[in-house]
């Protein structure tokens, strides 16, 4: 992903390391306002918004004083401008068809919908590293083909069915779980589940493609070579080595995860922002999802920063490629 | 392996990678599955006993072939307004497979050029397409495709134009790493400076090599678009009914999951499998060609 | 509109699934409602409530909650037809534009707040003010002011005549407390409702949960009744599937959302009981007729009974609607006031009559239309099948509701299958005259069928009404503007040993229920 060439820490790293900082920086600041472009006028091209807040049973003044009220006849220009500004101040207008600031509604949804996200990822990673770790030491045995076959089932089952059959399982047959809501720390089991299994064969074929190059690398082998204990080398060295890129990995996982709990969120009336997401796009609720579209591309842009930042210090190969 | 050991991977010429291919478990058994399917899709209209959009109210939800009382002119039942489901299954076959390969070739021709332009000419053009990848990875993929296809109106056309063009960010990436490695070796060094024109560089060295990457990453992004219009259908923003599509049918079986559970078990499966094939093929495709190990 | 609980019959497989869930179900059901005295109902397959304010809400949910959180100065008893006093004691209409009303005393709020004239004269002078921006006009335009005439006495000045009077105050309008809604306003209302209602609201979520308990208050003699059970747990969940997961798995115990197909499964099973009623709600197939999508063949009448007698109601109605269904060939609910079934033309199903139609209107081979609906896609499926029969290629545009009305408002929709459930009035006026009166829903742009409407919706004279509404029913299908379709029907599910009582207005009174 990186365009800069040069390594931050070949040399004088500091400065370059900085340099890569502030370019870096001014891309996510970048993205963001192209961002903020996509969601205001992807939303306000697609059919007038006057006649969605109007209503039911509006007639032809009703909407044109809406159009006054909401300041829909200026500008498009002007109006993003004014939007985009609200925006930097956390205000971003009121929902068209609740009585309520959308900002008050993403903060009721927003911790559910990051509960979910981190857990979910957790979940991905404690599975993808002991999987992944032993794919990598048992290569090419049978524990290693079940373990890539896990991953396979992973991405083949649609995680709306998964979802389905857990909720039919769990929640009606043995009633340990509850079925939906987000009342409870149990109400999340199910939705970790079902997200957390659709995220982790990446991080399990990252971790078994780093495990599998650090084995092969001539430093563990050297280590090998000089009669270090295989478990010392095994976690010490070359764990070490293939988890850090797993993590950053993961931190990029976390943010698609906030705009990818749609179907999760929706199967279970988890109240959370990718629920309030297909509610609003199904009610045209147009402010509310342009704020959760800017939203949750924040989050993946600051944390792609971050991820960039780790990986460029650990690593400087890995800034050329990187997996999403 | 023998062969594993003594040809470098990089360079395996066909042959030898067809040869490793068809030893290759999974690769031959995804491929075979999905060789099957391909075959159902295309003679569907052939093999399928009914046409999969004739109704029957009087004859509806009959059950499948494993229920004491089904109908045996409908192996599979029939659905909630008495189409034959085997029928249908047979045809979404050919709704999953052309959403899944007309996107991908949408996103692989969009990925391709992007990631060759950034790898080939590097500096501000590299620095342009980190910039729009960055900016396509950090929206959210399914709510963006939900809010346009809602917006627009939901149709088979709109749900692969919409994926087709936000699928292409892996290809991107991957035909620009593998083309900055080309583009220092040197017989492209050398042709450069024997005064080769950029497109016949890109045309005749580069592309070739390109083939396998993009294969696999094909892969991944068939089954991503094929689930991903399976679950835009589910949420009632993918195709429009009646097409039989997979999607749409576990959607509509819902209704039914908890006492008819074949209405949702069947396409269900049919999707999985299908989603299994093309993942064990691009499994195969990866250990044999040795190409994005961590994709 | 009998409320027969209905016996199921469920075929061998249902039996195998109903069995094995039985098995599971059997044991933990008696955890449910009974024990904490707590009924807990899903709601919302239509959404969450906008605003629980009353007048800032159009969903048919937020009247549910209404009828239980707030009462009416009038109460219909739907079991004789006939108007009954609840906060208002007795009325007298001193001419066609005033109405005198006489109070109840010894009415107390939820928050403590004392019932009286200024209550009412405040919640109507209120609504009655366009600036305050109450969303179904139509409900309230026809009150010009409220005075207060005593500490227990009111009078109504009206704009115009208004023959559905008693429709509207026992039904859409509800008395607010004036102290309180002077301080807190809509907003406040919506986050803290307070009315004089069997059921007071103790706990808020927006678009999540509601929590009602049992005004120990209510004991003034309302007509209708003191509530039984002693908490309301309401969860807005939208996904129906949802709703049944949760009744099956103990997580809640009345639903009102679910099919008959499900309606049928559910009552199979050992702990479970449910019921169903006719609803007021009918489905049409509506036509621009008057070319605003500019969309030909549908401005062609013949073209239109040709789709007319296409469509097999009565198969869509017996085998998928279910129940209590049946056609409806009126451009209203066969019980609303001057819905004259002898009025209207009735088109029989005959596919080869509409064969010969659309050749002679000049299409023998049929042609391609867009069809748009929100509704569940079965029904639009069983129609595009049936016009297929006849040559006519329907390509179904199904989307959200939302979606759907904003299209059809910019006059986009050639042909759509949408319903109305009148809010439960029963009065043409509530169906018929809001979409043929030239309105942004209006595809027939019919002037004179505009005008027999405004005389139905106005004359204080109820058989002159009725002889205007008799001419709008027969233009609508004599022209077929709208080609009615059948009525729906509710379902309700629930966990046995609820005492359930339907009504017909499709509205749950739970204040009404009770364990057994």
């Amino acid at each position: 992903m990186a365009g800069t060439p040069g390594h931050p820490f070949n040399g004088t790293s500091h400065s370059e390391m900085l340099r890569f900082t502030v370019i870096r920086l001014g891309l996510a600041l970048l993205t963001l306002v192209t961002v903020s472009l996509v969601a205001f006028f992807m939303t306000w091209v697609a059919g007038d918004p006057a006649i969605a807040i109007a209503g039911d049973t509006a007639s032809a003044e009703d909407i044109a004083a809406v159009r006054d009220h909401y300041g829909l006849d200026r500008p498009l220009g002007v109006q993003y401008v004014d939007w985009a500004s609200r925006a930097l101040r956390g205000d971003f207008g009121m929902s068209f068809h609740f009585d309520r600031p959308v900002a008050d509604m993403l903060a009721d949804r927003l911790p559910v919908t990051l509960r979910l996200a981190l857990s979910s990822i957790l979940f991905a990673i404690c599975i993808a590293i002991p999987l992944g770790v032993l794919a990598a030491v048992y290569n090419n045995t049978i524990i290693d083909r079940a373990a890539l076959t896990f991953a396979i089932l992973g991405q083949a089952i649609p995680t709306f069915w998964f979802a389905l059959m857990m909720m039919i399982f769990f929640g009606i047959t043995l009633r340990w779980l509850p079925i939906s809501g987000g009342g409870s720390w149990k109400h999340y089991v199910m939705p970790t589940i079902a997200l957390g299994y659709f995220a982790m064969p990446v991080l399990m074929r990252l971790t078994r493609a780093g495990m599998l190059e650090a084995l092969d690398s001539d430093y563990i082998r050297t280590a090998r070579a000089y009669g270090l204990p295989a478990r010392s080398v095994l976690f010490r060295h070359a764990l070490r080595n293939a988890i850090l890129p797993v993590v950053a990995l993961a931190a990029v996982q976390f943010g698609f995860m906030l705009g990818g709990s749609i179907v999760i969120e929706t199967v279970f009336s988890l109240p959370g922002i990718g629920w309030l997401g297909y509610d609003a796009i199904l009610r045209g609720d147009l402010p509310v999802v342009q704020a959760i579209l800017l939203l949750v591309a924040s989050f993946y842009v600051v944390l792609t920063f971050l991820s960039d930042l780790l990986n460029a210090a650990i690593d400087p190969r890995l800034r050329r490629v990187r997996v999403g | 392996m023998i062969d594993e050991q003594d040809t470098p991977r990089a360079a395996a010429p066909g042959r030898v990678v067809l040869r490793r291919m068809l030893r290759h478990g999974s690769f031959t058994i995804g491929a075979t599955l999905l060789g099957v399917i391909i075959l159902i899709a295309i003679f569907a209209p052939l093999i399928a006993p009914h046409d999969p959009y004739a109704t029957d109210l009087t004859n509806r939800l009959l059950p499948p072939f494993w229920h004491d009382d089904s109908d045996p002119a409908h192996l599979l039942g029939t659905d909630r307004v008495g189409r034959d489901y085997l029928s249908r299954v047979m045809y979404g076959a050919q709704v999953s497979l052309v959403i899944g390969f007309l996107t991908v070739i949408i996103s692989c021709v969009i990925g391709s050029l992007i990631g060759v332009a950034a790898g080939y000419f590097g500096g501000p053009v590299d620095a342009l397409v980190t910039y729009i990848l960055t900016t396509r990875l950090s929206l959210p993929l399914f709510l963006v495709a939900l809010a346009i296809v809602a917006l627009s109106g939901s149709s088979l056309t709109t749900v692969i134009l919409v994926l087709g063009f936000f699928l292409w960010d892996q290809f991107a990436v991957v035909t620009r790493s593998v083309t900055q490695q080309l583009r220092s070796q040197d017989y492209v060094k050398a042709a450069r400076a024997m005064g080769a024109s950029h497109r016949r560089i890109i045309f005749r060295e580069l592309l070739p090599n390109l083939r396998e990457p993009l294969l696999v990453v094909a892969t991944v992004e068939m089954a991503n678009a094929i689930i991903l219009e399976a679950s835009l259908s589910f949420l009632g923003f993918g195709v429009q009914a009646p097409l039989p599509s997979w999607g749409l049918m576990l959607s509509d079986a819902r209704e039914f999951m908890f006492f008819d559970p074949w209405l949702m078990a069947i396409p269900g499966c049919a999707l999985f499998v299908l989603l299994l094939a093309i993942n064990f093929t691009g499994d195969g495709l990866r250990d044999v060609t040795g190409r994005g190990a961590s994709l | 509109m009998t409320n027969t609980p209905r016996t199921g019959k469920s075929s061998p497989i249902a039996t195998v699934c109903a069995t094995a869930l039985a098995l599971t179900l059997s044991a933990p059901a008696a955890l449910a409602g009974p024990d904490d005295d707590t009924l807990r109902i899903a709601w919302g397959a239509t959404g969450p409530i906008d605003n629980l304010d009353a007048y800032f809400n159009t969903n048919r949910t937020g009247i549910w909650f209404a009828r239980n959180v707030w009462d009416t100065l009038v109460f219909r008893d739907l079991e004789n037809s006939s108007y009954e006093p609840l906060l208002a004691t007795s009325w007298t209409f001193p001419d066609d534009k005033t109405m005198d009303l006489t109070l109840r005393e010894g009415v107390v709020f939820h928050n403590g707040e004392p019932f009286n004239a200024d209550d009412v004269v405040f919640t109507l002078n209120f609504i009655a003010d366009p600036d305050n921006g109450v969303l179904t006009r139509n409900n309230v335009d026809w009150i010009e002011r409220a005075e207060r005439t005593g500490d227990y006495s009111v009078r109504i000045h009206m704009t115009r005549p208004m023959p559905q009077i008693f429709e509207l105050l026992s039904g859409p309008i509800v008395i607010y407390p004036d102290d309180y809604y002077a301080e807190v306003g809509p907003s406040g209302m919506n986050e803290m409702p307070v009315g004089t209602g069997p059921y007071r609201v103790t706990e808020v979520v927006p678009a999540e949960r509601y929590t009602l308990e049992r005004n120990a208050d209510y004991t003034w003699g309302s007509p209708k009744g003191e509530a039984s059970i002693g908490t309301l747990e309401v969860r807005e969940i939208a996904d129906v599937q949802t709703q049944v997961a949760e009744l099956l798995g103990g997580g809640i115990d009345f639903t009102a959302d679910i099919s008959s197909d499900q309606l049928e499964q559910i009552i199979g099973l050992p702990g479970f009981d449910g019921a169903q009623s006719e609803t007021m709600r009918i489905s049409y197939l509506g036509f621009d007729a008057a070319g605003r999508s500019e969309f030909e063949p549908v401005q062609d009448v013949r073209v239109r009974e040709a789709i007319a007698r296409a469509v097999n109601r009565a198969a869509i109605s017996e085998n998928l609607v279910r129940g209590d269904s049946r056609v409806v060939n009126t451009p209203c609910f066969p019980t609303q006031f001057g819905c004259d079934q002898s009025a209207a033309t009735v088109w029989e199903y005959d596919p080869d009559a509409a064969r010969a139609l659309l050749a002679d209107a000049g299409y023998p081979d049929g042609f391609s239309i867009d069809l748009y609906s929100y509704r569940s896609p079965a029904w639009s499926e069983a129609i595009i099948a049936d016009l297929a029969e006849i040559g006519i290629d329907a390509k179904l545009n199904h989307m959200g509701y939302f979606a759907l009305r904003d299209l059809q408002h910019e006059g986009k929709t050639p042909l759509y299958l949408m319903d109305w459930g009148s809010f439960s009035i029963n009065d043409m006026s509530a169906i018929t005259s809001r979409f043929f009166t030239l309105g942004p829903d209006d595809f027939a742009r019919d002037d004179e069928l505009a005008a027999w409407l405004d005389t139905g919706d106005n004359a204080s004279d109820p058989d002159k009404r009725r002889a205007a509404y008799a001419d709008a029913i027969g233009r609508i299908t004599s022209e077929i503007y709208w080609l009615p379709m059948f009525s729906h029907v509710r379902s309700y599910a629930y966990v046995d040993g609820l005492n359930f009582k339907g009504f017909v207005d499709e509205i749950p009174r739970f204040y009404a229920y009770s364990w057994n």
